[in-house]
């Protein structure tokens, strides 16, 4: 039962994370490490900067 | 291309045969409880069973249909976001984060204010709409449109238009997308406006979001970058705590400065809408897009479980004498084709074109997936669109009535709103007006058009009924208003910046400079006119003497819909030059009806001489008083008579506007079917190459055992590792 209960938020952090975006920087390391190996990686306060800021020129829309 | 093989449907052994029968049987038995219960109380657990047993097999079985036969679904095929993958727009992201991101996307407040209004019709019409338009056109709109902008790296609406129809109907799709946007923002500011005018407690709680939003926006910018689900949960906590003190403020002295009315409240929320849209997003915009979908999901959850727990008994008839009479006091005009424009959200909506065609596309693992996020993020929706029609209904129909009339019928008085509701055939006494109004800490209750009041007295009612008893219901009451608030704004703060944007380009191809976004004049400019725009129609809906969102919520249906016929007639176009005429009818017959429904109720508003309903008949109404200088109620002073006469104008001249778009959309779109089918022209189609995918991802919420066996077959050596099989040890 306490495993369950352990397994079920460990889930549930994990879900809001992803979905809040949270995980992003980890993402991104990883997308670096796959693809560009010999490229440096950027501090992740640098990221989430840049990041944000791209919102500024992509602006998703909400709907009703 | 190879289609998903028929195997992956499993086998159909006898218990999976004797679940699906067991479901189907269950709802057929819920339909028919609603449908024939005549004078005898029904409970909400019937609307809940017939919609949640009619989405899992729409789900199982038509979703599948269109997702295998239809479109052809291959996960084979590598999608945009394995092809182009930058990290950034294009990245393949888990289905159930990216469901969750779409679904917080499509659905706000409008699946929760139509339903609402419908309800005057009583719950069966509004209801039946929600439940069959989202299995037969809703979901499926959203499922084909995510396809095929998928299959072409993630082009908008608008370029899908331009690329398969061509030009003339890709300008009128353009014009279409920016016009329903000016007045989706008018209607839904116009429901926060209704929501909080003369009612401190709401005002003190919503502009307190304005500085937790700064907050969180600092705090994630420079003391925890990047820590967002962190930064919410503080911004949770602070909320809650600004509802509490709403109610503090409220019984104090305070409670005059933050008694506003609605003219004031237009004021600020122009301001708001500009601000919102030249700050960078970091500041005010992205802290509150956090905090509205944990709001919105939160809340929505919540309504779930107390439905659940509570099981309310609907006080709403079936179906009232106003859906054959078309004189209800909410809304003017006859069952069909009103309740279906009344009710877009939540059943069929346009506007969630332009979200498939947006972000989702780019970010989408598997073909396979757009069933699950396409269809089943519509079906969720379409749920919160039952569940505001039960919370609608479960209310006294006297109140129901006294609240969702306009001032021009119920007065302002309880005496007088008692007796309007009487005349109406319905009973309440200004003793329990009052007290109803009362009992959630408001001056008044009468003439709070718009839904949002409406949803927070149902949705107080199954909450202090499920949590914390009557103590509680004020603040439920205002944690209802407060949510629904929250993200219209939000609506409002995204939507004024993506118009900004779509002004900025278009305008950027007659001058240069315009669509620079680092040019600062052209920000402002552009801003200002959408801002503008928006604000006008927001201003003559506040200030309508006929009631605005009587006058109004139907032309942003008429919209909402008028969008959804661009996009099915994008997608039936795709099928049918890609050479699957055949099955041209997933999409056409929902074309064909979202078309009469759109042209008839532009009919009624432009040419019926029924001066509640046509426009230009109430245009000529007061035009006649005008000429005499005579004072028609509810008029009240021959400056109301002719504000009446340049609103009808306006509103008539946008219902042309509207129509005739629908109409150019679709003569375009036949003139290429009719080319294609004819044989005269090789069809030109804009798909992106096929590449062999090189991902596996399971394509529906759980991974089938099969899923897992075809895994072992399609892993090729070099990718195990790549990272993104962390979802496989999930759900």
């Amino acid at each position: 039962m306490t495993a369950w209960i352990g397994r079920t938020a460990g889930r549930t952090l994990w879900y809001l994370r992803e979905v809040m975006g949270e995980n992003a920087y980890e993402h991104y390391l990883e997308h670096q490490r796959r693809r560009h190996p010999d490229e440096p990686v950027v501090s992740r306060r640098e990221f989430e900067r840049r990041r944000m800021d791209e919102r500024d020129a992509n602006p998703e829309t909400r709907c009703c | 291309m190879t289609v998903t093989s028929p195997s992956s449907t499993g086998r159909w052994t006898p218990q999976r045969i004797a679940v699906w029968a067991a479901i189907a049987l269950l709802g057929a038995v819920a339909w028919g409880v609603l449908a024939l219960a005549r004078g005898e109380s029904v409970n909400a657990a019937w609307l809940i069973v017939a919609a949640l047993c009619s989405y899992a097999i729409a789900y199982r079985f038509y979703a599948r249909f269109i997702a295998n036969r239809v479109l052809g679904v291959d996960d084979n095929r590598a999608t945009p976001a394995e092809r182009l993958d930058n990290d950034t727009d294009f990245q393949p992201t888990d289905r159930r984060v990216l469901y969750g991101h779409h679904f917080a996307a499509i659905a706000g407040a409008g699946p929760l204010v139509g339903p609402v209004l419908a309800a005057q019709m009583g719950y069966l019409p509004g209801t039946m709409w929600i439940i069959f338009g989202v299995i037969f056109a809703g979901a499926v709109q959203d499922m084909v449109i995510l396809f095929f902008s998928m299959r072409r790296d993630g082009k908008s609406l608008g370029q899908m238009a331009r690329d398969e129809i061509g030009p003339i109907g890709g300008a009128a799709a353009l014009l279409a997308v920016f016009a329903i946007m000016i007045i989706l923002l008018a209607v839904l500011a116009l429901v926060v406006v209704n929501a909080l005018a003369q009612s401190p407690w709401g005002t003190f709680s919503l502009a307190m979001t304005i500085p937790i939003a700064l907050f969180m926006g600092f705090y994630l910018r420079v003391i925890r970058p990047g820590r967002v689900v962190e930064t919410t949960a503080i911004g949770v906590g602070l909320l809650l705590l600004a509802i509490v003190l709403g109610g503090v403020i409220d019984h104090s002295s305070l409670a005059e400065a933050f008694t506003l009315s609605p003219q004031t409240l237009v004021a600020c929320l122009v301001i708001y809408g500009f601000a919102a849209s030249v700050l960078p997003v970091w500041m005010l915009l992205a802290p509150r897009d956090y905090l509205s979908t944990f709001m919105k999901v939160g809340a929505i959850g919540l309504l779930a479980i107390g439905i659940l727990v509570t099981l309310p008994v609907l006080e709403n008839e079936a179906v009232t004498k106003f859906a054959s009479s078309g004189k209800g006091p909410v809304f003017a005009g006859p069952l069909f084709p009103f309740v279906f424009i009344i009710i877009a959200c939540g059943a069929l909506s346009g506007f969630h074109a332009l979200i498939a065609s947006g972000t989702t596309p780019k970010l989408i693992e598997k073909e396979s997936q757009v069933r699950m996020i396409g269809y089943g993020a519509m079906l969720t929706e379409s749920f919160v669109a039952v569940m505001a029609m039960v919370a609608a209904s479960i209310l006294d129909q006297g109140l129901y009535f006294a609240m969702n009339a306009p001032a021009s019928v119920v007065g302002n008085t309880v005496q007088s709103a008692s007796q309007a509701v009487t005349n109406l055939g319905f009973t309440i006494t200004p003793d329990q007006l009052q007290a109803a109004a009362q009992s959630v800490q408001e001056q008044t209750l009468i003439a709070r058009t718009g839904g949002a009041p409406t949803l927070a007295v149902g949705m107080s009612t199954i909450f202090s009924g499920a949590f914390g008893g009557e103590a509680l219901r004020a603040f439920w009451y205002h944690f209802a208003i407060m949510f629904e608030a929250l993200f219209i704004l939000t609506t409002v703060d995204a939507g004024t910046r993506v118009g900004r944007f779509m002004l900025q380009d278009t305008l950027g191809n007659v001058w240069k400079p315009m669509s620079r976004p680092s040019w600062k004049p052209g920000v402002y400019a552009t801003s200002a006119i959408v801002v503008a725009a928006w604000g006008y129609f927001l201003y003559i809906g506040v200030t309508d003497p006929l009631g605005g969102i009587n006058q109004l919520f139907p032309l942003f249906g008429i919209a909402n819909q008028l969008l959804a016929a661009v996009a099915l007639t994008v997608a039936t176009t795709i099928l049918i030059k890609s050479g699957r005429v055949r099955w041209a009818w997933v999409t056409a017959v929902p074309l064909a009806w979202d078309v009469a429904v759109t042209l008839s109720a532009s009919w009624y508003k432009i040419f019926s001489s029924d001066p509640l309903i046509g426009f230009f008949a109430q245009r000529d109404k007061y035009q006649a008083a005008l000429d005499a200088g005579k004072v028609i109620p509810p008029a009240k002073s021959i400056d109301d008579v002719g504000q009446i006469v340049t609103n009808s104008t306006v509103d008539g001249v946008l219902s042309i506007l509207f129509a005739l778009l629908i109409i150019v959309v679709i003569v375009d779109a036949a003139r290429v079917w009719a080319q294609t089918l004819g044989g005269g022209r090789e069809p030109v189609l804009a798909e992106a190459p096929a590449e062999p995918s090189r991902l596996w991802a399971p394509s529906g919420l759980f991974p089938t055992a099969e899923d897992r066996a075809r895994q072992g077959e399609r892993r090729e050596p070099q990718v195990v590792g790549t990272g993104r099989d962390r979802s496989e040890d999930e759900g």
